[in-house]
């Protein structure tokens, strides 16, 4: 057993994000990976009736996410965080929608069940004191608490504008709203952005409060605001329609941002890639081809189009040959490398962790 | 009397009202309910499919067709049902169990409904045994199952093998989803797959031998 080389070092992995953000490198790119448990991990028991208990009940969840982070090892740049989470819906809930839970996600019910009740939607502020929202804040103070500083709390998942509509009132209503009432739905539009805007100030300033940095699902470090802006729903749209009604939320939701990255999820949404590349102040991008779709090194294109619009990338590589194939395409600078395959013990890991320093001379 | 052609071009750009009038029009003139389904929707509706397979047009665009078309139906169907006129085909879809996603699925029924399918929604969440007892009982000829999660690919796996096992005369399975590949449906015994709910058309027609 080799001793524990490239183990998680805040300070080191935070500059390499702070050059990658730029495209620049410190050293080598960041790499973030896992590496599977030497000992089965022993998740606490659920015993909760429903799966709504389950998600909902913040010492299990803090506790399973402990449980994770004290049983693997952590190596590279792999942020050590945990992420509140109720699913991907958090944001619809501030416009009264409910969340349904399944065992790995959620869905939210429709409030918004006619066009005409888009001024009504309009006319609602977010409400931050519902149950999903105060169970967020709880799941921030107790992990926080027990965290005492080993490990970060993430900024949760929030979906923005055209996703929230989507949640309120069902993509497909949202999308014959777009043809029979557009300007309706861009004031509606506009109305969810500035709540999402609310709500990511909100939690940033809950989580710098306790000292913590910016990092989310996808794990980056920044010492200040940064963020993943997203919108799921323009895969369903034309071109015209994302830059004339999209294009705009996305900017409201970024500009309380120092850093960003894009995610961009799936082949239909690669439709928006010249559109995405335009935003003004975006850092990065985190292309998601798919399961199916892969391997990352079948993407080179649409990297090389990124970097070329001066995007860093993160790359979610399927295996670590997979990542090595896209470095020696693409050379080190502006890329950070995931790999979304376990290694099989942390000697492998290194050994990666080393080659990956070879090819970033 | 309109021509078929203006209602074929009324359905493709997804004018509700015009879909309306000129199916009433064309009643009116004495042309047959099934011709004005055959000769002017169902034309209107492949020229959307074609132009959402070539990325000309996206969802709210196939979506307000579907919707003209759906109304001319419903002037039509009751007509169509007293001459004793069904669709030659039956659809099921669902998305499969453990999966609540369901816009995928609903573009998809809109198509095939647009093809002049009976088509019978099974919802989200579908269990194996309720695709197999619907397949019985409509005795469809097509199956369709979607997923858009990964994790509840095996589920899709699982309707296959028991729809397979019934050993049903006539009825094919097609599967799709944005993380379905056509290798996926190879591997499960899927007898199609669709990238799209264009083409999904086009391989449901394949299927049940009624490709142009």
């Amino acid at each position: 057993m080799k001793p524990p080389a490239h183990r998680f070092i805040p300070e080191v992995a935070s500059a390499r994000y702070e050059a990658w953000w730029r495209c620049a490198r410190v050293d080598r790119p960041p790499v973030s990976l896992w590496v599977k448990t030497p000992h089965p991990l022993r998740a606490p028991r659920s015993t909760h009736a429903t799966l709504r208990e389950r998600w909902l009940d913040v010492e299990y969840q803090v506790d399973c996410a402990l449980t994770g982070l004290e049983t693997n090892p952590i190596l590279g740049d792999t942020v050590p965080s945990y992420l509140p989470n109720v699913g991907p819906d958090l944001s619809s809930t501030l416009f009264g929608a409910e969340l349904v839970f399944g065992e790995n996600t959620s869905w939210c019910q429709h409030t918004v069940p006619e066009t005409a009740d888009w001024e009504r939607f309009i006319a609602t502020p977010p409400d931050f004191d519902n149950v999903y929202w105060r169970t967020i804040d709880a799941m921030i103070t107790r992990a926080a608490e027990r965290f005492a500083g080993r490990y970060y709390v993430a900024m949760p998942d929030l979906h923005g504008s055209f996703d929230i509509l989507a949640g309120v009132r069902g993509p497909e209503n949202v999308c014959l709203d777009l043809m029979d009432e557009p300007e309706l739905v861009r004031r509606a539009s506009l109305h969810a952005s500035r709540a999402y805007v609310e709500a990511y100030r909100r939690l940033y300033q809950r989580l710098t409060a306790l000292g913590q940095p910016s990092t989310t699902w996808c794990s980056y470090l920044h010492t200040g605001p940064a963020y993943i802006p997203s919108c799921d729903f323009w895969c369903l749209v034309s071109k015209e329609i994302a830059q004339e009604y999209v294009r705009p939320t996305i900017e409201l939701e970024m500009a309380p941002l120092e850093r960003s990255i894009f995610h961009l999820d799936g082949p239909q949404a690669l439709h928006h890639l010249d559109l995405m590349l335009r935003l003004p102040g975006l850092n990065a991008v985190q292309w998601v081809f798919g399961s199916g779709h892969g391997p990352a090194a079948k993407w080179i294109d649409v990297y090389r189009r990124c970097l070329a619009a001066g995007k860093a990338l993160q790359i979610l590589a399927d295996d670590p040959a997979d990542a090595l194939t896209v470095l020696r395409e693409l050379g080190p600078d502006g890329l950070w490398l995931t790999i979304c395959t376990p290694f099989a013990n942390t000697d492998e890991a290194t050994d990666f962790l080393d080659t990956v320093h070879r090819l970033s001379p | 009397m309109p021509h078929l052609t203006e209602l074929t071009a009324a359905v493709a750009a997804g004018k509700r009202t015009d879909t309306v009038r000129l199916t009433q029009e064309l009643l009116a003139a004495g042309v047959a309910p099934q011709t004005i389904v055959e000769t002017g929707l169902v034309p209107g509706m492949a020229i959307v499919g074609d132009k959402f397979k070539r990325n000309e047009i996206f969802v709210p665009e196939m979506l307000v067709a579907a919707r003209a078309m759906k109304e001319a139906l419903k002037i039509l169907e009751p007509l169509l049902a007293i001459a004793g006129i069904k669709p030659k085909y039956t659809a099921l879809i669902g998305t499969v169990q453990g999966d609540l996603h369901d816009i995928g699925k609903n573009l998809i029924s809109m198509m095939w409904r647009g093809a002049n399918f009976a088509v019978v929604d099974l919802g989200t969440n579908v269990s194996p045994d309720k695709y197999l007892a619907a397949a019985v009982e409509h005795k469809a000829n097509i199956v369709g199952l979607s997923a858009l999660l990964t994790t509840t690919m095996p589920a899709m796996k699982e309707t296959v093998r028991i729809l397979k096992a019934a050993n049903l005369p006539d009825m094919k399975i097609m599967i799709g989803g944005a993380p379905i590949t056509q290798a996926f449906a190879d591997e499960i015994g899927a007898d199609g797959y669709a990238a799209d709910a264009g083409t999904a058309v086009d391989i449901a027609r394949k299927l049940v031998g009624a490709a142009a």
